[in-house]
């Protein structure tokens, strides 16, 4: 095992905005546990200036924590200008690092992690 | 054999009532008309099974009647008849009762209720409406047919010449939300810049220079237009910080200009009846149930047609796991999955009936499109509950 292993990426800051998405509603109704729902809701939304100075590819895997929790989730570009926004649909992966606030505060990292399926977010 | 039928579709707050499906052996094989999200719906739907439900219903009388602080949440993906039957069991066990449209919107329904803010129906709006505002809301996500509908696409009675030449969209949010990028013209504001931005937007109005051309654009707009209509969603309200007396303030000086009216966002299909009817019932909701939870006030909830582990954050929806919950709901979610009790119920408007309010207020009504087979509705499981009770 490389010294590399050991050394956590740098961690940036974030906000996140939950948004409707209609893939990720429209995937709830074939099952909330179904593997569309789940791959639809554990992403984010990046800005393109913001995962390029982050070093974060489309498609990699980040982790987004905050003093309520982490989670592990796919990162996506986005196609809209939106620097220092993080863009996620409602679902238990971003609910599970949110306080009540609207926008929320969050730090982002790339990760080697998996993401972790939704009967294990929520303990079931 | 499969039938031909039109129905309405409980899938957002539009209730589109143009839907055709195909249905065979009570199975929908074919949606026409529907959006995606509603066409999921639809071909998603499966009936539900009587197995297990008499036991169910016993132990979550039991758990309520054993509940020292019980509360009742959800109820905005439910019918008029099932929240009517829900403030009874409130009244009877003398608890809170609650949905999403206070955690979302603040008291934006009760000011539209109360014409302290101006509103319409969607079929003034496809009418007449010659700017459509969405704010903080996008309509594209969730409510996706409302632009092609009412908003901004559809000819109406006296706008043959549509959004070519008739209508004027605007969006104003955080970001270039999908709605943004088929509308006219895209404001972005920072966080907490709503308020700021309804200055501008009066003070150009009044005479003061504009700060940019686009706004310009807008006040012209604004100054052209015989009818407009704000759409707001929950973006506006945060953005407010909840001070939606600035939103009164706002609508009536920009009637001084021309008639403009509000329409609020709400996405569950039967928020606005839920408001309606607890408003028409005179019962005081109590805490709101997030804060309740948080508060321990709550010992045992009675979730209706809700996920609060997908849409509370963590904070709230963990102490779920701290008291006794009873879920009734259609589907399989992470809230029925912790609970202690589950109880499916059939799909309203595709197995079971009852009335809704559009985002407008307009009543509908949702009737089955297939038959059940097996299950009861949330109105049926919530009068035997409180019968038992
Ligand atoms: S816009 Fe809403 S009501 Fe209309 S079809 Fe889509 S989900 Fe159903």
């Amino acid at each position: 095992m490389g010294i590399s292993s050991f050394i956590q990426s740098p961690a940036y800051e974030v906000m996140i905005l939950i948004v409707p998405d209609i893939f990720q509603s429209s995937a709830g109704y074939a099952g909330k546990f179904s593997e569309a729902y789940q791959n639809a809701s554990a992403q984010i939304y990046l800005d393109h200036e913001d995962m390029k100075e982050w070093s974060i590819k489309d498609g990699s895997k980040v982790e987004l924590f905050t003093d309520f929790g982490e989670v592990v989730l796919t990162a996506r570009e986005s196609e809209e200008e939106h620097r220092g926004i993080g863009l996620m649909p409602p679902s238990v992966y971003s609910m599970r690092i949110l306080s009540l606030d609207n926008l929320h505060p969050a730090k982002i990292r790339r990760s080697k992690g998996e993401v972790a399926g939704i009967r294990e977010i929520i303990g079931k | 054999m499969s039938t031909k039928l039109t129905t309405t579709c409980p899938g957002c707050s539009c209730i589109c009532d143009d839907i055709e499906v195909s249905v065979e052996d009570s199975k929908i094989k074919s949606v026409s008309n529907a959006c995606r999200k509603g066409a999921a719906l639809f071909l998603n739907a499966k009936p539900q099974s009587n197995d297990g439900i008499d036991d169910e219903i016993d132990e979550a009388i039991e758990i309520l009647r054993r509940a020292k602080k019980p509360a009742i949440f959800g109820l905005d993906n439910t019918t008029i008849e099932a929240q009517q039957i829900a403030i009874e069991i409130a009244k009877e066990l003398d608890c809170l009762i609650d949905d999403y449209s206070r955690i979302l919107y603040g008291d934006l329904l009760d000011l539209v209720l109360s014409s302290k803010i101006p509103t319409c129906t969607l079929d003034d709006v496809r009418d007449r409406a010659d700017i459509s505002i969405f704010w903080g809301s996008d309509a594209m996500n969730s409510q996706p047919r409302h632009l092609s509908k009412f908003s901004y696409f559809p000819r109406g009675e006296h706008k043959q010449k549509g959004w070519e030449f008739d209508r004027h969209a605007v969006v104003i949010d955080l970001y270039r939300s999908s709605s943004a990028k088929v509308c006219s013209e895209f404001f972005k504001i920072d966080q907490g810049g709503d308020a700021a931005f309804m200055d501008a937007i009066l003070g150009t109005l009044s005479g003061k220079p504009p700060s940019s051309k686009e706004l310009l654009r807008l006040i012209n707009e604004i100054k052209k237009a015989n009818f407009g209509v704000i759409f707001a969603g929950s973006g506006l309200i945060s953005g407010l910080n909840r001070d939606t007396e600035k939103l009164v303030g706002f609508m009536e000086k920009l009637n001084e200009y021309s008639e403009f009216c509000t329409i609020p966002m709400v996405k569950a299909y039967n928020m606005r009846g839920f408001v309606e009817t607890i408003n028409d019932s005179g019962l005081e909701r109590g805490e709101p149930f997030p804060q309740a939870l948080v508060n321990q006030d709550v010992d045992a909830a009675l979730i209706v047609g809700a996920d609060p582990l997908s849409d509370l954050p963590f904070p709230v929806s963990r102490k779920l796991r701290e008291i006794k919950t009873i879920v009734i709901d259609p589907r399989t979610t992470p809230t029925t999955e912790i609970a202690d009790v589950a109880i499916h119920s059939v799909i309203n408007g595709i197995f079971g009936e009852g009335s809704v309010r559009r985002m407008d207020g307009v009543e509908f009504k949702l009737k089955p499109c297939c038959i059940a087979g097996g299950g009861l509705s949330d109105e049926a499981i919530l009068k035997r509950i409180m019968e038992g009770l």
